[in-house]
């Protein structure tokens, strides 16, 4: 468990100092993976579906705004489906401009729920963003992973029956309007999909609120029997035909994939829980208190080396010396993991680094009893930075 | 001499005004009932859009069957119907909207009055550093 926190550590260090990157490559492959699923699926404006524009694109995206990214996105869509049909272009335009005017007008947070839900399930892996949604989102969630949902049907009942609604003539056909109006509004699958994840996600955030023990574990096995309870229910009353089997295999492969966002978003130590009171002029408090599980990186003090003055010629006392890196025992308040860093160099003043390597008590001291190493140069560099800021008032 | 408590402090301000202080600034310099009417009228003003849209193509659905018709039916009865349809969405959505956006400014005026105690803790730092001088 204490190695998990170490590499747990390590990573989120790492994703704390190359942030600057890492976000432009991440929205770059989201971007990337979302529009080579709509191009596999309805790719019929073929140069819009080429790898150089695709690309092109996804590098735009890791730029833009991801609410410029997915309004993108959407005029790629209609592009493909105008080819396909105008029938099928007004009907998918009019779904999007009354999605857009009632919903993603005031929910715009949950942009990258919109996005990763139909990727999710275009992958083959659809129940893992109700309950991720449930965990870091809000219960506006609930509105966004439900039309991620109905987007992915529309696209897939597009590309399955794309002979069918295909025309040619210039010239609207109510046929083909009302096919696919009949095919996206009558889909029981999709509404059953949709009602099942809008519940989980508000099952998993009401429950992963509660101040209780292990709330995250428990708001994830609920989100997972909702998911189940949910499909079944949903299939008997609105006639869906969604498969359970699958279902309950695709919630198995979910609650894994949270339980490793639970251990990187909230992993708490709930063996060293805290309570306490206590009062100010206004109120009486009652906290608890939950220490996280957390490593603290700490850097290994590397090579001292003396910085030599002109004056001086360099002597045998004022060679460089390797410190001896001084290992706390872990401790249940604090626990710390020493590391290699790069060789980090502590520049001293010449009468610094003698006494540092003879060990003698800092002139500061006056007469009390020796002192450790490193409290003797950090005394030593505090007398120095107080002359200089004498040295500077006057 | 560097402060840590204060570089700390004037971080975690520095990184809400870059975030959520612009957006919460402009929703908090209005009073409650303006901004929440204010958006009621760009809901209303949506949610008519969505409305037509919806109608015109529930219209085109059924165009055949709608043009044979409309010499035989009760137009009234069906504007009637129409404009009853569209009393109870637009009640609905503008509830929710006065919801939504009546926690959105509750929110927003909450992190503020954080933000200006810090600022006003960031001054008593300042003052305390003067008087140690």
């Amino acid at each position: 468990m204490r190695e998990l926190l170490v590499v747990k550590a390590h990573i989120k260090k790492f994703v704390g100092k190359n942030d600057v990157f890492i976000e432009p490559i991440l929205r770059f492959l989201l971007a990337y993976v979302a529009l080579n699923q709509i191009s596999s699926k309805i790719g019929f404006f073929t140069k819009l579906a080429s790898k150089p524009v695709v690309l092109i694109v996804a590098l735009a995206g890791s730029f833009l705004p991801i609410n410029l990214t997915i309004v993108i996105m959407a005029l790629m869509v209609l592009a493909h489906l105008y080819k396909l049909s105008l029938e099928v272009t007004l009907v998918v335009l009019a779904i999007f401009v009354v999605l857009f005017l009632l919903y993603f007008r005031f929910a715009s947070n949950d942009t990258y729920a919109a996005i990763l839900t139909p990727v999710s399930c275009f992958m083959g892996f659809p129940y893992v963003l109700p309950i991720s949604m449930g965990l870091v989102g809000s219960p506006a969630s609930m509105v966004t992973v439900a039309c991620g949902v109905a987007f992915y049907n529309i696209i897939h009942f597009i590309s399955v029956n794309a002979e069918a609604l295909r025309t040619s003539s210039k010239s609207l056909s109510v046929d083909v309007f009302r096919t696919t109006i009949e095919g996206i509004v009558g889909n029981r699958d999709m509404m059953v999909l949709a009602v099942a994840f809008a519940a989980t996600v508000l099952v998993v955030y009401i429950i992963r609120r509660l101040p209780v023990n292990y709330a995250w574990f428990i708001a994830i096995a609920a989100g997972a029997a909702t998911l189940i309870v949910g499909v079944a229910g949903a299939n008997s009353v609105l006639g869906g035909h969604v498969n359970v089997g699958s279902t309950f295999i695709g919630v198995i492969l979910s609650v894994i994939i949270n339980l490793v966002l639970q251990f990187f978003c909230f992993d708490l130590d709930y063996q060293r829980v805290e309570k306490v009171q206590f009062e100010d002029d206004e109120y009486y408090y009652y906290v608890k208190a939950v220490p996280k599980n957390d490593i603290q990186l700490k850097k290994k003090k590397a090579a001292v080396k003396p910085v030599a003055s002109s004056a001086s010629k360099p002597t045998a006392a004022s060679r460089p010396m390797k410190a001896v890196p001084v290992k706390k025992a872990p401790s249940l308040e604090e626990e710390t993991v020493f590391i290699e860093e790069d060789n980090e160099e502590i520049i001293l003043t010449e009468s610094e680094a003698v006494e540092l390597i003879h060990s003698r008590p800092v002139t500061s001291n006056k007469g009390q009893a020796p002192v450790s190493r490193a409290e003797a140069v950090r005394r030593a560099q505090s007398e120095r930075l107080a002359k200089e800021r004498m040295n500077r008032n006057q | 001499m560097l402060n840590e408590e204060r570089i700390k402090l004037m971080t975690r301000m520095a990184s809400y005004e870059a975030t959520d202080g612009k957006k919460n600034t402009s929703v908090a310099k209005h009073f409650r009932s303006d901004y929440v009417t204010l958006e009621l009228i760009k809901a209303i003003i949506c949610a008519t859009v969505a409305f037509m849209v919806v109608f015109g193509a529930y219209i085109f659905y059924d165009f055949e069957n709608f043009m044979t018709n409309i010499y035989k039916m009760d137009l009234f009865a069906f504007a009637g119907r129409i404009a009853r349809a569209y009393g109870y969405f637009l009640v609905t959505y503008c509830v929710i909207v006065y919801v939504a956006f009546s926690i959105k400014y509750s929110m927003a005026k909450k992190n503020l009055r954080k933000y200006f105690n810090n600022l006003k803790t960031l001054s008593t730092m300042y003052d305390n550093d003067e008087i140690s001088e």
